[in-house]
């Protein structure tokens, strides 16, 4: 009789033990599906915010800069030297050599004016705008003509220089755009 | 019993490939139409770098340059006179050109059309005006013309930009 009580509790005793293993198995199980579960979300996660955030290329392009300086070059200015008027490239030559247009105005003067109002028609600067700033800087051998400095100075830019020469005078034609 | 445990064996079983079939059927939806967009985007970036060639380019074309008109041989340069003539016969050209719209400016820009009655006191010029959703490009460019002032025909040359807009692919 006691032999059977004693067997009895033992079958209970492993039966219990059994119903837990089985549980702990399936909970061991949710457990991993949800591990599973979790790594592919992150895995998904990195690689759609990977494709999304590709860099953003400048919205400045190469040859703009260059195009620019060609393009204000050929500008015809309001300065007329000889019954002539003069374009950008003349006038910087001129006021190397100290010329005076026929309205009495310095061809230096005016060269600073038609520079910085080219520079405010062709760069529109603001935080909106993919452009930031602008460096530009007219120099001969001995001085420098022209400096006009806009907006912030970024660590992206895009640059362009050019040299002339005419009857032995040389100029520099420097501009860095900043985006 | 053993018979039921089986079961519900299989039922798990038939449960986790069902959760994984799913799972990878969305992953599957989720790389197609990222796929789809990159094509969609490759395509209109297709399209740019055609209209950023061209637009480097269409200043030098036969059809804008200025060659020897104004005194010397200008690059980056638009003969005015001559896209105004080959605005008012586009009908010849326009397949020459595959983008959607080409439009000469005069820097600083009011917006004043050119038309043959206000020639040359305007500041845009549309040779090619379609009205599609698309994106620009642009170049710089030096723009001349000849302006006749009083008993002399002048050469006058402007700041100005040439714009390209090419169709934005859906």
């Amino acid at each position: 009789m006691k032999i059977n009580k004693i067997s009895k509790k033992a079958q209970e005793v492993k039966s219990e033990i059994s119903r837990t293993m089985l549980s702990k198995k399936a909970q061991e199980e949710i457990i991993g599906f949800a591990i599973i579960l979790v790594i592919i979300a992150i895995v998904a996660i990195i690689f759609i915010s990977l494709s999304s955030n590709k860099s953003e290329s400048s919205n400045i392009e190469d040859y703009e800069a260059s195009s620019f300086i060609k393009a204000m070059l050929e500008q015809t200015t309001s300065c007329e030297i000889n019954n002539e008027f003069s374009s950008v490239k003349e006038i910087i030559f001129d006021c190397i050599r100290g010329y005076t247009c026929s309205d009495g105005k310095s061809a230096c003067d005016i060269l600073n004016e038609i520079t910085e109002s080219s520079l405010k028609a062709g760069w529109d600067v603001s935080d909106e705008s993919s452009v930031k700033g602008y460096e530009f800087v007219i120099n001969s051998k001995k001085e420098n003509l022209v400096n006009i400095t806009k907006g912030k100075i970024t660590s992206s830019y895009k640059a362009s220089t050019q040299d002339y020469s005419v009857s032995g005078e040389d100029a520099e034609i420097y501009i860095k755009v900043y985006s | 019993m053993v018979n039921k445990k089986g079961q519900i064996k299989i039922q798990q079983m038939a449960f986790m490939l069902m959760t994984i079939f799913i799972l990878f059927v969305i992953i599957g939806v989720i790389v197609i139409s990222i796929k789809t967009a990159s094509l969609k985007q490759a395509a209109t970036e297709y399209a740019r770098e055609e209209a950023l060639t061209l637009v480097s380019k269409l200043a030098n074309s036969p059809e804008f340059s200025c060659g020897n008109s104004y005194g010397n041989q200008k690059s980056d340069c638009v003969d005015f006179d001559k896209a105004m003539a080959l605005k008012n016969n586009i009908n010849n050209y326009k397949e020459l050109w595959s983008v959607t719209n080409i439009e000469i400016r005069k820097l600083p820009n009011e917006n004043v059309l050119c038309t043959e009655e206000n020639y040359p006191d305007c500041d845009t010029l549309q040779i090619i005006n379609n009205t599609v959703s698309g994106y620009s490009v642009s170049n710089f460019v030096s723009i001349c013309y000849k302006i006749n002032d009083g008993n002399e025909v002048l050469n006058k040359c402007d700041l100005g930009k040439i714009i390209v807009s090419y169709e934005e692919i859906e």
